[in-house]
């Protein structure tokens, strides 16, 4: 896999924050091969123009905002606190008066690695920071009545405020579905550019208050269909972000199940390590959290980082045990038609390997 | 000299590289459009183009039109006592766009560059460069139309620094395309599309409207096809005439009997709804798939003869807050930039500067057993190794591992689509790999798949660490149906007798006029029936120049009757 340096060696130039100079780079460096014949040569050249546009960007957001790359745990904890404060018109002001600087806070809630705040920022360059902002302000000059509230800033505010509350209990819930419900129902949203910004607006603030903001995340995900871009080579990372947490949501509600084939897995992974089985259970479940670890690494890795450490270790060391024989009995698939598990990292996360790897 | 052809639903067009620019060659009438209609005479004689096209309510049981749509499947057409495959009725078309070329360069033309839709799958693709070897020509190229018109109108705006869209609605098909253009590289970004919407969809929206409001004592369950080709033709009037006014008047005449419904612009809007819906996925898709968000366009493009629908264009201007560009000619620029891509394969100096990158529309993998997240394991889920909107020619690998303990081999069976259950994909291909003996799970596959720029895909499996290593090739013009007795079927269409191509301006004046006359009612069908027989006579006669002044008076004629022709 090609790291930045390569990259930018590949291309012939130093490395700067000037994307131009990285295409113009590229366009020579291309006119130098015969792309139909040289695919390995044009592979390595696509790659390293892909990697150092993304450097770039970034080397850019770095060069004008050095303060976006400093974490601010602490900040993002006060600003909690405030809004825990049951004063109703605080989180309004705060979302209304003073646009936050929503990309500053693009913190993954699940503390994901590959989801870190490096890569966000990262993938944020290039846009323009007041897209940030609650979209009704910057969109108002473009469809009349600028003196005018617009209404779907009222949704914009209940919707943060129900988010925001501690304690959070269902009515918040149903406020925050039913602001989302209702800002989704704008007209505008009939234009690309207003619904762009809408789901990234969106996105930014149910991501940063995971997971109060489920229900929430649930109804913009009805909308947007935000968990397909889980199966994306390329994923948007804000709406990444969300789309994980929303399957993650729905993969644990149906674990839930008690017909659920992995309910009792499951269960076994969140209640107790092996030694707590007799060895008859022990032996009747390992197969099955195999199998539902297997699972889980592949589609919904969040969910094994909020088990206990340590505890799929042990039910992974028991040993290895076949495949369930009646799972192959029951689906009633050929011994060659059970053919394939793609195990490795998905596209996904070799992309991120390599921002950790440049960050 | 190889050549750039427009194969499109409703017209077609051809295009070379001449004196530094793309140009479009005109047929026999002198048109640069050629419907892609084909039709038999009572004697037996191909009629392709207008003449065909005018003929299909008056002789539907001889005539085909919109043939593309069922390119790559195995229905048949049939025409007089003869079926054909779809591909063949565009070979006829594409050998009467050939005959013209020669006719108007003066030498053999063998090699050309054929136009698909962007969403244009392997099986269509094949049937396309199928009907190219039966016209007898050499198809160099298969290229996506959406990418063609990028490159007519990036060839005139070579200095635009912003990526732009094309947004092609043809006859038949819709295709979306972001391109971004540098230092003389055209860059596709990315395309989207649907391949069954188009203009011939808004037309049956109006056949359903009039089959709904008159009275023409058909078999609601026995659909009558010759006036299903009646009805179309007037519902492609009527949506033309509505790009100038905004109220029309659909009108067919039928069993004697003549029937009429006033269409306002707001009503032909609301029964195509469902269809205006369908714009906008591709639109979303293609932004998506490359990053790009719709306020970093420079231009929406507009292509495709149906994007001079006011409904289409309002639409495109609502989703995009700001109106499109529509500097180019819809009908033209496809076969323009089909053109410029044989220039560049022709290796022309004044494009010896430009560079085209281009990419996969759709998506090419395996399909695998999994463990969906409800705990079952299913087998017939796609995989994709080679995802849609990579940049072309593209080198992936991916691995993949057994599932049962002492598994023998793997199987991989190759799929292009986007479907996640690999039975609602187009299955391309399979290779078998035998794995050494291990535990499930454990046991590797490499598979590295290899997709080039004139369509071969090269699969490649081995076992890492072993020397087991399989590959497979697959090319749009593999073996099969399709391909069988190639050389024979050519000689058999060859051996069609042809209507001259000198007549065909004659042919298609004619074949207008008795259209016209089973459309008219009472005096005025008298009065068609009066010109036609006096054409016919100085048909007769053979004298050129006055064939040529009767038949110009013909069509001033007719015009006056029913409004200008379209094409």
């Amino acid at each position: 896999m090609m790291r930045e340096r390569a990259a930018w060696k590949l291309l012939g130039i130093e490395p700067c924050a000037d994307e131009r100079a990285v295409k113009r780079a590229y366009a020579a460096k291309l006119k130098e091969i015969d792309p139909d014949t040289d695919i390995q040569g044009f592979t390595q050249l696509r790659e390293a123009l892909q990697i150092a546009r993304y450097d770039a960007r970034y080397r850019k957001e770095r060069d004008e905002h050095p303060e976006r790359f400093v974490y601010e745990d602490e900040d993002y904890d006060e600003a909690d606190e405030q809004d825990a404060v049951e004063i109703g018109d605080l989180g309004d002001a705060m979302f209304l008066q003073e646009p936050p600087d929503l990309s500053a806070l693009n913190v993954s809630a699940h503390g994901n690695a590959l989801d870190g705040d490096n890569v966000r920022v990262a993938q944020d360059l290039g846009q323009d920071p007041a897209s940030m902002a609650p979209p009704g302000d910057g969109l108002d000059a473009a469809f009349g009545a600028p003196s005018q509230p617009d209404p779907i800033d009222e949704h914009f505010g209940a919707l943060s405020q129900a988010v925001n509350k501690t304690p959070f209990v269902s009515k918040h819930d149903r406020q925050a579905r039913e602001a989302v419900a209702a800002i989704l129902a704008d007209p505008r949203m009939e234009g690309i550019e207003f619904a762009e910004n809408i789901e990234d607006w969106l996105a930014n603030v149910l991501v940063d208050t995971i997971p109060k903001s489920d229900g929430a995340i649930e109804v913009a995900d009805a909308h947007f269909g935000w968990r397909a871009e889980l199966a994306r080579a390329t994923p948007r990372w804000r709406i990444s972000g969300v789309a994980q947490r929303a399957d993650d949501v729905a993969c644990v509600n149906a674990l839930a199940d008690p017909d659920h084939r992995w309910h009792e897995a499951y269960d076994a992974l969140q209640s107790g390590a092996p030694e707590d089985y007799s060895f008859g259970e022990r032996s009747r479940l390992q197969p099955l959290v195999v199998e539902l670890i297997y699972s889980l690494r592949q589609h919904n890795p969040g969910i094994e980082a909020q088990l206990l450490p340590g505890r799929v270790d042990s039910w992974m060391e028991l040993g290895h045990v076949g495949m369930a024989p009646e799972l192959v009995q029951s689906e009633g698939i050929s011994w060659f038609g059970l053919i394939l598990l793609a195990l490795f990292a998905t596209q996904i996360v070799r992309t991120a390997i390599i921002w950790v790897g440049g960050v | 000299m190889i050549v750039g052809i427009d194969l499109g639903t409703t017209n077609s067009a051809i295009a070379c590289w001449k004196d530094g620019e793309p140009a479009l060659i005109p047929n026999a009438q002198g048109d640069v459009l050629t419907p892609s209609a084909v039709s038999f005479t009572e004697n037996g004689e191909l009629l392709v183009g207008l003449a065909a096209r005018e003929r299909q309510s008056t002789d539907p049981d001889r005539t085909a039109t919109v043939f593309k749509r069922y390119m790559g499947t195995d229905r048949r057409i049939t025409l007089g006592k003869k079926r054909y495959r779809p591909e063949e009725l565009s070979s006829l078309v594409l050998a009467s766009l050939k005959a013209d070329a020669e006719a108007y360069l003066g030498e053999e033309v063998s090699e050309a560059v054929i136009t698909v839709p962007a969403y244009f799958n392997d099986k269509q693709r094949r049937a396309t460069r199928v009907a190219g070897e039966l016209a007898g020509l050499t198809v160099k190229r298969l290229i996506n139309e959406p990418t063609a018109a990028a490159l007519s109108f990036g060839i005139h705006e070579r200095e635009l620094e912003e990526p732009f869209l094309v947004f092609d609605l043809g006859g038949g098909t819709f295709d979306v395309s972001l391109v971004e253009m540098f230092d003389g590289i055209i860059e596709v970004r990315a395309s989207a599309g649907d391949n069954q919407l188009g203009g011939e969809d808004f037309n049956e929206v109006l056949v359903a409207l009039m089959r709904k409001s008159f009275d023409l004592g058909e078999d609601p369950d026995q659909p009558d096809e010759a006036l299903s080709k009646l009805l179309r033709e007037a519902a492609e009037r009527a949506r033309r005439a509505l790009t100038n006014a905004n109220e029309v008047e659909m009108r067919v005449v039928w069993n004697g009997a003549e029937h009429t419904r006033a269409l306002r612009e707001a009503d032909f809007a609301e029964a195509a709804e469902p269809l205006i819906q369908r714009l906008r996925d591709p639109v979303l898709r293609s932004l998506r798939d490359s990053s790009l968000r719709a306020s970093e366009l420079a231009e929406i493009v507009l292509v495709g003869g149906s994007t001079r629908m006011p409904l289409v264009r309002k639409t495109v201007t609502k989703m995009f807050g700001r109106f499109p560009n529509a500097t180019i000619d819809p009908d033209h620029a496809i076969a323009l930039g089909a053109a410029v891509r044989a220039g560049f394969l022709e290796r022309q100096a004044d494009l010896s500067e430009v560079r085209l990158t281009d990419v996969c529309p759709f998506s090419l993998g395996v399909g695998v057993a999994e463990y969906d997240h409800r705990g079952g394991m299913r087998d017939g889920i796609f995989s994709p190794i080679i995802e849609r909107n990579t940049v072309i020619p593209a080198s992936r690998v991916e691995t993949y591992s057994t599932m049962q303990d002492n598994q023998e081999k793997i199987r991989l069976e190759i799929y292009q689509g986007e479907a996640r259950d690999v039975v609602d994909n187009v299955r391309i291909g399979q290779l078998e790999v035998p794995v050494p003996k291990g535990r499930a799970h454990e046991v590797a596959v490499d598979v590295r798949f290899t997709y080039d720029t004139s369509g071969l895909l090269e699969v490649d499996a081995n076992v890492p660490g072993t020397d087991i290593a399989r590959q497979a090739l697959i090319y749009d013009k593999s073996d099969d149906e399709l391909t069988t007795n190639l050389e024979s079927r050519r000689k058999q269409l060859a051996k069609l007798k042809v209507h001259p191509r000198d007549q065909a301006a004659n042919a298609a004046a004619l074949a207008r006029a008795k259209r016209c006359y089973e459309g008219q009612l009472g005096p005025m069908r008298d009065q068609v029936s009066q010109i036609i027989g006096a054409f016919e006579t100085v048909l007769a006669s053979q004298e050129e120049r006055q064939i040529d002044e009767a038949r110009e008076r013909l069509i001033e004629q007719l015009d006056q009757i029913e409004g200008e022709n379209y094409l």
